[in-house]
């Protein structure tokens, strides 16, 4: 009964595997269910925030603010927002092979590309590419605070006011449901292009109380928002991605610890048949 | 066309969309009527009351900590730091959170969180002004009108 003693141990293993999956599949639901609400909230704020900057990109004001300035681009930075823990799936897979893509484009183009990264896998990843990385910030956290982000977005936004880049492209996982979530890059700055909706000839707000005031607050605003968003989005995509891989693994587990039942039981049966065999001829022999 | 589209959100949700025919805000320098076909303006908000008038005359009324304002000849978007309607404001509990507000405010007179505690204590009047003005719970002496 070796071969049947064997095939016990790789059973209870794999059990084992799966217990673990399980349990990672219920955290993940329930985080996930917690991260998703969190994204519905923040949500409308960042897309009315959007909304409004398409505007503010769209109206010619007096006032020249130093990050409404749309150069040529020669260097560019890619903000790059990953998970801290991998086991979900392709996740940071997409949003790195997406940020790698755009990198050698952007070579190919001959602009020169440096790159500032959120989470723990995208640190390691850049590390082990040895890209130039201006900025970090691993680990993220479950709940990353708007103070946390705001050195990496500071940090990045001060090259583009001092003219150091040109362009800043934001690189996350975009949460389409449960099942799907999406790589997108994104501008950060220079403002998102104007939709069709907007007046084409030259016109300006009147601010309250001044332009400066105003277009640096919300410019702030925009910047700290928008980037927290797209952490708040592929955190969301980081669980529930967690959270379908880890069902696919307790499913995997689940049909290995089946055809390892019925390897056994056939082999259980085949020993018997064999001794049985053994026993009638032994007796026809006598 | 005589109406605007309006969206008014905070951080964590959106508190009205729909159309209305006035929007009155609290603007820095005081508080500034809208009416649709207004030139673009784009400006900051403190704390007070913000109303919103629909065709039928019915106005709604909120209450936003400070924020932005963007006005377009159809469209306006409110983006409130903090901001609630004021049928959701619990008055008790405004008039209290005034009272705290103010303690703290006294407190910290002369240390370096003063600034912070008189603006608390400035949202939090401004939220239960908002409270007794537009939606009041309790029934109390109306102050005299200025006028």
């Amino acid at each position: 009964m070796a071969r049947g003693k064997e095939i016990r141990t790789k059973i209870r293993s794999v059990q084992s595997t799966q217990k673990i999956t399980r349990a990672m599949q219920t955290v993940a639901a329930a985080k996930m269910r917690k991260a998703q609400e969190r994204m519905r909230a923040a949500r409308p704020y960042v897309e009315s925030l959007v909304g409004i900057m398409r505007h503010i990109r769209a109206a010619h004001p007096e006032y020249r603010h130093p990050l409404l300035a749309v150069r040529p681009v020669r260097r560019a930075t890619l903000l790059v927002v990953t998970s801290d823990r991998g086991l979900a799936g392709a996740l940071n897979v997409n949003v790195l092979r997406a940020a790698v893509g755009l990198l050698k484009e952007w070579e190919g183009a001959g602009i020169q590309g440096d790159v500032a990264v959120l989470g723990n896998k995208g640190a390691a990843y850049f590390r082990r590419l040895e890209a130039p990385v201006v900025a970090q910030l691993a680990p993220l956290g479950d709940h990353p605070s708007l103070q946390s982000i705001a050195g990496v977005v500071k940090v990045v936004v001060d090259a583009y006011r001092k003219e150091r880049v040109d362009r800043i492209v934001l690189v996350y996982n975009r949460f389409e449901n449960t099942m799907s979530q999406v790589a997108v890059t994104e501008d950060l700055l220079p403002l998102p292009e104007p939709g069709p909706d907007v007046d084409r000839h030259r016109w300006d707000y009147l601010y309250e109380p001044e332009a400066q005031d105003v277009l640096s607050d919300i410019l702030a605003r925009y910047l700290e928002t928008r980037v927290r968003g797209a952490v708040i989005e592929n955190l969301a995509s980081e669980q529930s991605a967690r959270m379908v891989a880890m069902r696919a693994a307790t499913d995997n587990a689940g049909r290995l610890i089946g055809d390892l039942k019925l390897a056994y039981n056939k082999a259980r049966q085949a020993a018997i048949t064999q001794e049985i065999a053994e026993i009638v001829g032994g007796a026809s022999a006598v | 066309m005589d109406d605007f589209h309006v969206d008014i959100v905070n951080a964590e949700r959106s508190l009205f969309s729909g159309d209305a025919t006035l929007v009155v805000a609290p603007l820095r320098d005081g508080e500034a009527g809208f009416l649709p076909g207004h030139s673009p303006l784009l400006a900051a908000l403190k704390a007070g009351a913000l109303r919103v008038q629909d065709a039928s005359g019915d106005e709604q009324a909120f209450y936003v900590s400070g924020g932005f304002i963007e006005v377009q000849p159809h469209h306006i978007t409110v983006l409130a730091d903090v901001g609630e309607r004021a049928a959701d404001i619990d008055e008790a509990l405004a008039a209290r959170a005034v009272e705290e507000a103010a303690r703290r405010a006294e407190e910290q007179a002369g240390k370096t969180d003063y600034a912070h505690a008189q603006a608390e204590l400035a949202q939090a009047s401004a939220r239960l002004a908002v409270v007794r003005r537009y939606h009041p719970q309790i029934p109390h002496r109306a102050p005299g009108r200025i006028r």
